[in-house]
């Protein structure tokens, strides 16, 4: 019998345990890696870097208080480097975000699948609130999420209209 | 343990912070004690802001009623013709339902003072809206309410302290459609302060823009000029102390000794809310006061109402200019159904859906939609909604009362009855609205699609410890003491003798100010 590949090893549906010590810079810059596919997959037009900040303020966030995300993290970071070594980039992004959807917590029984629900799939909504959105509607101004800067700009903060 | 106080203050919400902010504006050494049955959940925390953002979970959901007959520990209760829901509808927290409310900062109308002699249904108020009016400014102020002065409502003295926000593109187009119906529209007044970055994330607003009790309580009580002014979270009170005409202090549970404790004061001003105000006088039972204080006529707990939200929905087949909830609170409303000419019936309170048109973008993705099939999504078929609260009317034999035992954080169960003497009726009148509604979406080509009434739900449930003038037929007079005792108050929406057709957050925040004027004056004498 031909061992899983390491993405494919089972897991239990649970939410993995945290490690002792803060995600390491090789882990945040494969998890970076992780959110910027997002932007590739979809063929989104956005400069990803004017996310980072809030992307890393989410990882913080979620790092620490209850549940800990760092288990969750460390393993997509272990999961997306492997499938970019062993199957490229490309095949990499459309494996994690075309071939895999998990949309329940029981579905989550590999690593691939833990990753992708406990992970990119948060990645997902932080890249769309933070400014992924106007990707998609370049007019749009705001989205449930989003800092858009004080209402008192010269500009307002979303789409307007008058009556006639 | 006792002590003297000259004020106790049982609740935490935006009624004791008001109240207890003009105390110590009187006297910034006034002794108060602040008595609040929930726990501190903190605000402005970053990572509950980001659970609500990436998985829709607030910090403060565990507070809520736990109505569920399924459950072992259900603590809310429904009887009568009509089902009453708890849920969602309060927190119990220090900051009150200050902290997931969406700050929509409405003032009733000059009719609604005078219900019962105008209609013959529900009750007057012992004043006139005339007096309340400076509150309501004074209110506005502090609250930091946008909105639009030229806009259908009562007589202003002032403008808002703050302009209204925009419409979105959407809500453009609505009022467009709302000529059809004779609805004139208005701009949502909302309690935002200048900092308002629109995440539409309200429920838990990520900087404290969106007022908050615990944001304000905590600014009075890190003054160092009122050393006096104390708060205790986790303590529920059981039983207010009284000898005949005089109260003189509480008896709570201090969960940090976890025993009981007595604490005397002066006054006592119940700011618990409609439930728990309520249930805190039925439980204040002494041989003087064998049916509990205020309680000689049977009058505390009657009159029970609150707001049944209507609302419909239509679907058009394009979408444009992919328009969706960008704000994600509404900004168009209109008070053209909340007039005279329709007190007798109900008044209604119209105001956009604010989740729809709805694209949910991360949803599409993470259910492994293209980027061809989103684009299709966000430019296809899309829906519009209107919604409205519709005005109920005090009825004696519509009542809370205590329910036996006791539920989370200590506090006595709740038992609502709630029936319709003329349910058909009522539900036609509700019916003939949501048509109305209906022409204003087809104007704009949608067609009809989907129409609901909620149960009434606790959220803006008022009118049991009213005012009036007579203590046979109200429970609290003019200036909010209760009847019969010279030193308790209710300060929350129990004392509201109307629920009008709006949410009652301002009111009351009015109500509040002008009480702690009065205590003020009172205790300058």
């Amino acid at each position: 019998m031909s061992t899983p590949a390491f993405w494919d090893e089972p897991l239990p549906a649970t939410m993995l345990d945290p490690p002792a010590s803060p995600l390491s810079n090789q882990e945040i810059d494969a998890l970076w890696g992780l959110f910027k596919a997002i932007a590739i997959h979809w063929s989104l037009d956005i400069e990803v870097e004017l996310l980072r900040s809030r992307w890393l303020d989410m990882l913080e966030a979620r790092s620490a208080g209850q549940p800990d995300f760092r288990g969750e993290y460390g393993n997509a970071a272990q999961v997306y480097t492997a499938l970019v070594t062993t199957l490229g980039e490309p095949a990499a992004i459309a494996k994690i975000y075309q071939d895999t959807i998990v949309t329940k917590p029981e579905q989550a029984l590999t690593r691939l699948t833990h990753a992708k629900f406990y992970v990119a799939n948060d990645f997902i909504r932080c890249f769309v609130a933070t400014g992924g959105f106007r990707a998609f509607v370049p007019k749009a101004r705001n989205y449930t999420g989003f800092m858009g800067g004080s209402r008192f700009r010269a500009w307002p903060p979303v789409r307007t209209g008058t009556k006639s | 343990m006792s002590r003297d106080f000259d004020f106790i203050l049982i609740g935490s919400g935006v009624a004791a912070t008001l109240v207890c902010q003009r105390l110590l504006e009187a006297n910034p050494l006034a002794s108060i004690l602040i008595l609040e049955a929930g726990e501190r959940i903190p605000s402005r925390d970053r990572r509950s802001w980001w659970d609500l953002v990436l998985a829709r979970k607030t910090p403060y959901s565990a507070t809520y009623d736990d109505d569920s007959t399924k459950s072992p520990a259900q603590e809310s209760f429904s009887t009568g013709n009509v089902s009453w829901g708890f849920k969602e509808s309060r927190v119990r927290a220090y900051g009150g339902s200050t902290m997931h409310w969406g700050g929509w900062s409405l003032r009733f109308k000059e009719e609604d003072f005078q219900c019962r002699s105008r209609t013959g249904r529900g009750a007057d108020w012992p004043f006139g809206y005339d007096e309340l009016e400076p509150w309501y400014a004074l209110a506005e102020q502090i609250l930091a309410v946008g909105g639009d002065a030229s806009d259908e409502g009562p007589m202003r003295s002032g403008l808002y302290p703050l302009p209204p926000y925009p419409w979105s593109a959407h809500e453009a187009e609505l009022a467009n459609g709302f000529d059809t119906i004779g609805l004139k529209p208005g701009h949502m007044p909302m309690a935002r302060f200048k900092r308002c970055v629109t995440t539409g994330t309200c429920k838990y607003c990520p900087i404290g823009a969106r007022y908050s009790a615990q944001d304000h309580l905590d600014a009075l009580l890190f003054d160092p000029a009122h050393r006096n002014l104390g708060l205790k979270t986790s303590a529920p009170v059981r039983r207010i102390l009284a000898d005949r005409n005089l109260v003189h202090g509480v008896e709570y549970f201090d969960a940090a000794s976890s025993t009981f404790a007595t604490a005397h004061a002066r006054q006592v001003i119940v700011c618990a809310g409609a439930y728990e105000s309520t249930k805190l006088l039925l439980a204040s039972v002494s041989p003087e006061w064998p049916a509990g204080l205020g309680n000689r006529y049977d009058q505390v707990g009657r009159y029970i109402v609150t707001h049944l939200l209507f609302s419909v929905e239509g679907t058009r087949p394009a979408n444009p200019q992919s328009l969706f909830q960008e704000y994600d609170f509404p900004t168009l409303m209109s008070r053209s159904w909340d007039t005279p000419q329709r007190q007798a019936e109900g008044k209604m309170f119209v105001f956009n859906n604010r989740a729809l048109p709805k694209i949910e973008f991360e949803n599409l993705m993470i259910q492994g939609k293209t980027r061809a099939q989103i684009d299709q999504i966000a430019g296809g078929p899309s829906r519009a909604g209107l919604s409205a609260f519709i005005e109920e009317f005090g009825d004696p034999q519509n009542r809370l009362t205590l329910a036996p035992g006791t539920g989370k954080f200590g506090l006595p169960k709740t038992r609502v009855s709630f029936s319709r003497r003329n349910p058909e009726r009522f539900l036609a009148v509700v019916s003939a609205a949501q048509d109305e509604l209906f022409k204003c979406l087809a104007a704009l080509g949608y067609s009809r699609d989907t129409q609901a009434k909620a149960d009434p739900r606790g959220d803006h449930a008022s009118g049991t410890c009213r005012m009036g003038l007579s203590p046979d037929a109200s429970v609290t007079g003019a200036n909010l003491a209760v009847h019969g005792l010279d030193n308790l108050y209710v300060c929350s929406n129990a004392v509201l003798p109307n629920a009008a057709a709006v949410n009652p957050t301002l009111t009351l925040a009015a109500l509040a100010l002008r009480l702690g004027a009065y205590l003020s004056a009172g205790a300058s004498q």
